[in-house]
């Protein structure tokens, strides 16, 4: 297996066979607080259910790419990354899925 | 397909991924962890679904205990950079106060679960005859209901999803000793930043977990009722 630094992008600084990106991770830091804040604020409004379901989870994924790309140097990657994240969650999406028939609609199938 | 992209591409399939042989492991254990954590979301989120009544999760769930909790490990996943960081420029002595900042903020994350949330549920009113008094744990919506793990459908889910995630912190506080040992032994140089940053890799994702938990759990259960009810 290599141990170059070949598919990763140029915003890295060269090192001991991975990708050393440069950013400041208080301002990743201050964004997460902020989105975190926005979660919880978003327990206060008096909004439907899916509106602040909608809000709560596109703020979480927000948080999550966020963490992904610069904590876990995603940004800085090469694209082996996808090969290696995307089945998981292909697969972990239709086992949610598959549980739709006898699980998430058992109330309506079953009456 | 460009040239570079096929070159790359036929690099991969001789060689393997341009990456650490121990990044390529983490990374594939985090993709049995996103298949674990995904499948117990899923399942937990296809029982809700599915369930005609599920609790108001205002009376049992405290929305604010979860977001300290979040900003916890937030700040955790940001000393874990730090020492990182401190690791790459050789500055061991800062990268062990960075550690030992971030093992000290999972163990308060498990300390404010514990203390805050899984006693408080698992603390069984004593009923009339002296005994522990198990006649609510299926009954929705009362304040000060005891909830145990497999009490009904809602507790099985969040108990499960919790307690899997705190043992992944758990995990990961072990896992955190072992270059902090490293640092204060002046051990944990330059060429061991991999090591560091595999961990680290893990810590986040433990962090990416919680995201999701803290509102599918804390603000989205609480909706459940008034939705329900129609408001």
């Amino acid at each position: 297996m290599g141990h170059t630094d070949a598919g990763h992008a140029p915003s890295t600084s060269s090192g001991h066979g991975g990708a050393h990106p440069v950013f400041n991770p208080w301002n990743i830091f201050y964004l997460l607080v902020g989105l975190t804040a926005v979660s919880w604020l978003s327990d206060k409004l008096t909004l439907s259910a899916t509106t602040i379901g909608l809000i709560v989870m596109t703020v979480s994924t927000c948080k999550a790419s966020l963490v992904v790309s610069y904590f876990m140097h995603f940004k800085f990657e090469g694209r082996w990354k996808y090969v290696l994240t995307v089945p998981p969650l292909v697969m972990a999406f239709f086992l949610a899925c598959a549980l739709i028939p006898d699980v998430g609609l058992r109330q309506h199938l079953w009456q | 397909m460009s040239t570079a992209a096929v070159a790359e591409a036929e690099h991969v399939l001789m060689n393997g991924p341009p990456i650490r042989p121990g990044k390529f492991c983490i990374w594939l254990f985090l993709a049995t962890e996103i298949m674990f954590f995904g499948g117990l979301i899923g399942v937990y989120v296809m029982m809700w679904v599915g369930s005609v009544a599920w609790p108001d999760t205002n009376h049992i769930l405290n929305a604010n205990i979860g977001a300290l909790n979040t900003a916890v490990l937030l700040m955790s996943s940001v000393s874990v950079v730090l020492a990182l960081q401190c690791v790459e420029r050789g500055e061991q002595k800062r990268a062990a106060t960075w550690l030992v900042t971030t093992i000290a903020l999972g163990a308060l994350f498990i300390l404010i679960k514990l203390v805050f949330e899984y006693y408080p549920k698992l603390h069984l009113p004593i009923g009339a005859n002296g005994q522990p008094d198990t006649s609510h744990y299926f009954m929705f919506g009362r304040v000060n209901e005891a909830i145990h793990p497999g009490g009904n459908l809602w507790a099985s889910g969040y108990f499960a999803l919790t307690g899997f995630h705190a043992l992944h912190v758990l995990g990961g506080l072990i896992a955190l000793a072992v270059p902090l040992s490293m640092a204060l032994k002046g051990t944990l140089t330059q060429a061991k930043w991999g090591l560091l940053e595999n961990m680290g890799l893990y810590w986040h994702f433990v962090d990416i977990v919680w995201i999701f938990l803290f509102p599918l759990l804390y603000i989205m259960g609480a909706r459940t009722v008034a939705a329900a009810a129609g408001h």
